[in-house]
């Protein structure tokens, strides 16, 4: 990873601990500054409120003219986030054709909140998920929330 | 002179060939050295003044002499010979690297007049680096750059971007455009040779062509020979040249070897059929064609109700079913089995859980199509014992487990 690079993910760092987005934590290791770890809070009036969810964002070397990428360590019970190991996420600004240098890593932090608040459901990775969300809210909600019991306690 | 002018021209033309080839006058793409079309005088640096202004407004660091001083050097230090001035410097909104404001390409800013400010503040690497991006995705159409940042739309036009990205991006970016737009001219053809690949003018031959076309249909095949490498192609089919077979005898050919290759390496879109090759990412697939969305590994396009195919590795079993998403919170180890068992929806089984459990038993062999199944351990690995035994004694399996099974055994 060029040294320009690497002045930008410190930069943006820097940034997250000055605005300190609300809900969430950033673990950043100098040694191997391409990989994050945050801990987000389930929002507020979400299904997922009271859950604390380990997320990882991964630098790519090209960085910022490719996006991070982001995957849920935690399970969670999301339309958006691939329900297997890797619990990715592919949409919106993530997707490399959207991406563009100038976006930055608070935006996707954001962007994670906000769809944890209303999931897109145009852009499913778990169609099944999306679809009960749609027909079925309450037992969305309650299985979303019996997840976040299960592990995102 | 429609054929074979390579002996003609390969030799005693070693003019070095420039962007604006004509009939005859091939193009070259390669150490093309070939100044931008017209390049304009650089423009004047701005003031130290506005230049600054700009810094300032923008609360990045403008380290160096004040204003005043800094734009008086500017101007008198060539003469004096005062100690150079600090150079002024600022911080790339991309890159997040300080670097200094030059007048040149290079690893600075190039101070682009009324650019808008996104652009004063993106430094050179940067946009060479934009520009090697929108080579990789094959944006060419138009030789610019739009701001990326939101609500901006201020472009950066072709001359500029020359004179601010380094000699081997510039160099890239010119090749890259250049082929983009000879391939849509119909005067311009690329040698077949994959290591040389250059452009050459087919003008003169393709009148000769037609001309001979008319006169003698019997005679149809027209050799040409690329200036550079001398490979020869045929003018009629653009094929490799194929002597004694007919055109259409060597598209007949080269059809069923391109229509293998292509089988053998991509998929059809299940809309509009058009091959599709994936060379990372998820399953996820978009057609770039159709925009259609579909999995890759089985084809089933994604939409609210979707359901991957069977035998599909990106088939889940029914997340809500799957057992091990609903461990129960007390598991211990004289009520785990049967609540699973419940929760997977699968009849008791007729041994006790404990004589399952000895470790000795060789892991069941793995069940077709579940190729993504992690590596059996600990609990999961007993339950996918269980499901094993269940495929191997299909006396107790019953319909319970119908659809989420994997297929196979």
């Amino acid at each position: 990873m060029s040294a320009s690079a690497k002045k930008r993910i410190m930069r943006e760092y820097g940034e997250c601990m000055t605005e300190k987005p609300a809900g969430m934590k950033i673990n950043f290791d100098e040694q191997n500054m391409t990989k994050w770890e945050v801990l987000m809070d389930g929002p507020d009036g979400s299904a997922y409120a009271g859950g604390h969810f380990k997320l990882e964002i991964v630098f790519p070397n090209e960085y910022p003219f490719k996006p991070p990428v982001v995957s849920f360590r935690t399970k969670i019970y999301h339309p958006n986030v691939s329900n297997d190991d890797k619990g990715s996420m592919c949409l919106g600004l993530l997707r490399p054709d959207e991406w563009k240098p100038p976006n930055k890593v608070v935006a996707v932090l954001r962007l994670i909140q906000s769809l944890m608040v209303e999931p897109n459901i145009d852009d499913a990775i778990e169609p099944s998920i999306g679809n009960e969300y749609k027909e079925n809210r309450k037992e969305f909600e309650k299985n979303a929330k019996d997840w976040v019991k299960r592990y995102a306690k | 002179m429609a054929r074979k002018r390579s002996s003609q021209h390969a030799a005693p033309q070693p003019t070095p060939p420039t962007a604006s080839g004509s009939a005859g006058n091939p193009i070259s793409l390669r150490g093309s050295n070939s100044p931008a079309p017209a390049a304009p005088a650089i423009p004047a640096p701005p003031t130290g003044r506005s230049g600054l202004r700009s810094a300032k407004s923008l609360g990045t660091v403008a380290v160096g002499q004040p204003t005043t001083q800094g734009n008086r050097v500017a101007k008198a230090a060539p003469k004096k010979k005062e100690p150079k001035p600090k150079p002024i410097k600022k911080e790339c909104f991309i890159c997040a690297t300080t670097r200094q404001v030059s007048n040149c390409a290079g690893r600075g800013f190039k101070a682009v007049e009324g650019a808008c400010d996104h652009f004063q503040n993106t430094c050179n690497v940067c946009i060479g680096k934009m520009i090697k991006e929108k080579i990789v995705k094959r944006d060419l159409d138009e030789a610019v750059l739009v701001c990326a940042f939101p609500d901006c739309e201020h472009v950066l036009d072709y001359n500029t971007i020359r004179q601010m990205i380094f000699k081997g991006a510039r160099e890239n970016w010119d090749t890259a455009l250049l082929n983009h737009h000879l391939s849509n001219s119909e005067n311009y053809v690329p040698c077949l040779n994959p290591n040389c690949g250059r452009y050459f003018s087919v003008e003169d031959c393709q009148a000769k062509s037609s001309e001979s076309r008319s006169k003698n249909k019997a005679d149809r095949s027209h050799p040409i020979t690329c200036p550079y490498c001398e490979e020869d192609m045929c003018l009629d089919c653009m094929r490799p040249w194929h002597r004694s077979t007919s055109c259409d005898k060597a598209k007949i050919a080269e059809e069923e070897q391109s229509l293998q290759v292509i089988k053998n390496i991509s998929k059809p879109c299940p809309k509009c059929g058009a091959n599709i090759q994936k060379n990372g990412g998820c399953n996820h697939m978009k057609c770039r064609h159709c925009k259609h969305d579909f999995c890759f590994s089985c084809l089933v396009g994604f939409g609210p109700n979707m359901q991957h195919a069977e035998g599909c590795p990106e088939r889940n079993q029914n997340i809500l079913q799957d057992p091990r998403n609903w461990l129960p919170d007390d598991v211990n180890i004289g009520n785990w089995m049967p609540a699973m068992m419940r929760a997977a929806g699968l009849p008791d089984l007729p041994q006790q859980p404990g004589q399952v459990l000895p470790p000795p038993i060789p892991p069941p062999p793995n069940p077709v199509g579940a190729p993504r199944q992690p590596e059996p351990r600990g609990l999961l690995g007993l339950l996918q014992m269980i499901r094993a035994f269940h495929h191997n004694h299909p006396e107790v399996n019953g319909n319970a487990n119908g659809g989420q099974d994997q297929p196979g055994n």
